[in-house]
């Protein structure tokens, strides 16, 4: 298994610096050598009594599943991004799973971006770097498929309290009254 | 291939039974729509597509439990209806198997989900 060489993004816990994942990343090498995949976006393996083909979403799902399972991430998504992300994904039902979560997926390869809120003291990078492992691990070991790249964009802070960053800024002070 | 001598619905029963009684196979698929299926007189199979003719194949899309190899486990659910055809309908025993694994459940995992919040 070769090293996948990503970038890990802290962009920081400002709302604004919420960007679209991936947009700054070019996973295009995995899509770029399955030109055999013969249209379809799913990876399939060809055996000798039939193919087996596994989608997208399962890829994506494993890839979500296996972020949320490392200390320290508090969620996936974020920003404006997650909050419209997780409307949509309540009404669509499952697909909030994978909310947060995009990949590309060819015939033998799979190329995934993850963004997440990470909880408050912990260290991003080395947040980041276990969940890019993780993510290797549970997508190889369960797809076959060889993972290129992970790449990581932390979008927010989470703190332990339930409190957001901006909690100064939606409690404004109360103006003194001016008449007795 | 003589599709006469099999009804694709006939293949398709046998195959559903044989996939979900397969290990880590949660369910079958059946679609956005519930459009994946074998159609027959008066009935049909969901999950299962029984093509014939010159390229006669066996489409099977399933729900994987997560938590196992998802190639082994598609070996497995080939192997399974190779040999239910094989016991209760020779004659459509040759035919490819293809698997698609179109999702995954959590809901119905095992060793994966313990541990997490």
């Amino acid at each position: 298994m070769s090293d996948p060489s990503s970038s890990t993004q802290p962009v920081g816990s400002s709302r604004r610096g919420a960007s679209t994942p991936g947009s700054s990343s070019s996973p295009s090498s995995a899509s770029s050598s399955s030109s055999s995949s013969s249209g379809s976006q799913m990876a399939k393996l060809q055996t000798e009594h039939g193919t087996t083909t596994i989608a997208d979403s399962v890829v994506a799902k494993i890839a979500a599943l296996a972020a949320r399972e490392v200390e320290g991430v508090a969620d996936l998504g974020g920003g404006v991004g997650g909050a419209m992300g997780s409307v949509v994904g309540r009404i669509r039902g499952s697909e909030h799973q994978t909310s947060g979560v995009g990949v590309e997926v060819g015939a033998t390869q799979a190329a995934v971006d993850v963004a997440m809120k990470v909880l408050y003291p912990a260290s991003l990078h080395q947040v980041a770097e276990a969940v890019r492992g993780n993510i290797i691990d549970r997508i190889e070991s369960m797809t076959g498929l060889e993972v290129t790249e992970v790449n990581v964009t932390v979008t927010d802070l989470s703190f332990p309290g339930g409190q957001d960053e901006d909690q100064e800024s939606s409690q404004p002070e109360p103006a003194p009254s001016r008449v007795q | 291939m003589a599709s006469g001598v099999w009804s694709p619905i006939a293949v398709a029963r046998i195959v559903a039974t044989a996939v979900e009684t397969t290990p880590g196979v949660v369910s079958l698929h059946t679609g956005a729509l519930g459009e994946i299926a074998t159609y027959g007189g008066g009935t049909r199979v969901p999950g299962v597509v029984v093509g014939r003719g010159e390229q006669a194949a066996v489409d099977v899309h399933v729900v994987a439990a997560m938590g196992r190899p998802l190639n082994a486990l598609a070996d497995e659910v080939r192997n399974r209806v190779a040999q239910r055809l094989n016991a209760e309908l020779p004659a459509a025993a040759a035919m490819p198997v293809h698997v698609h694994v179109a999702d995954v459940s959590t809901e119905a995992s095992g060793a994966l989900m313990v541990g997490t919040p």
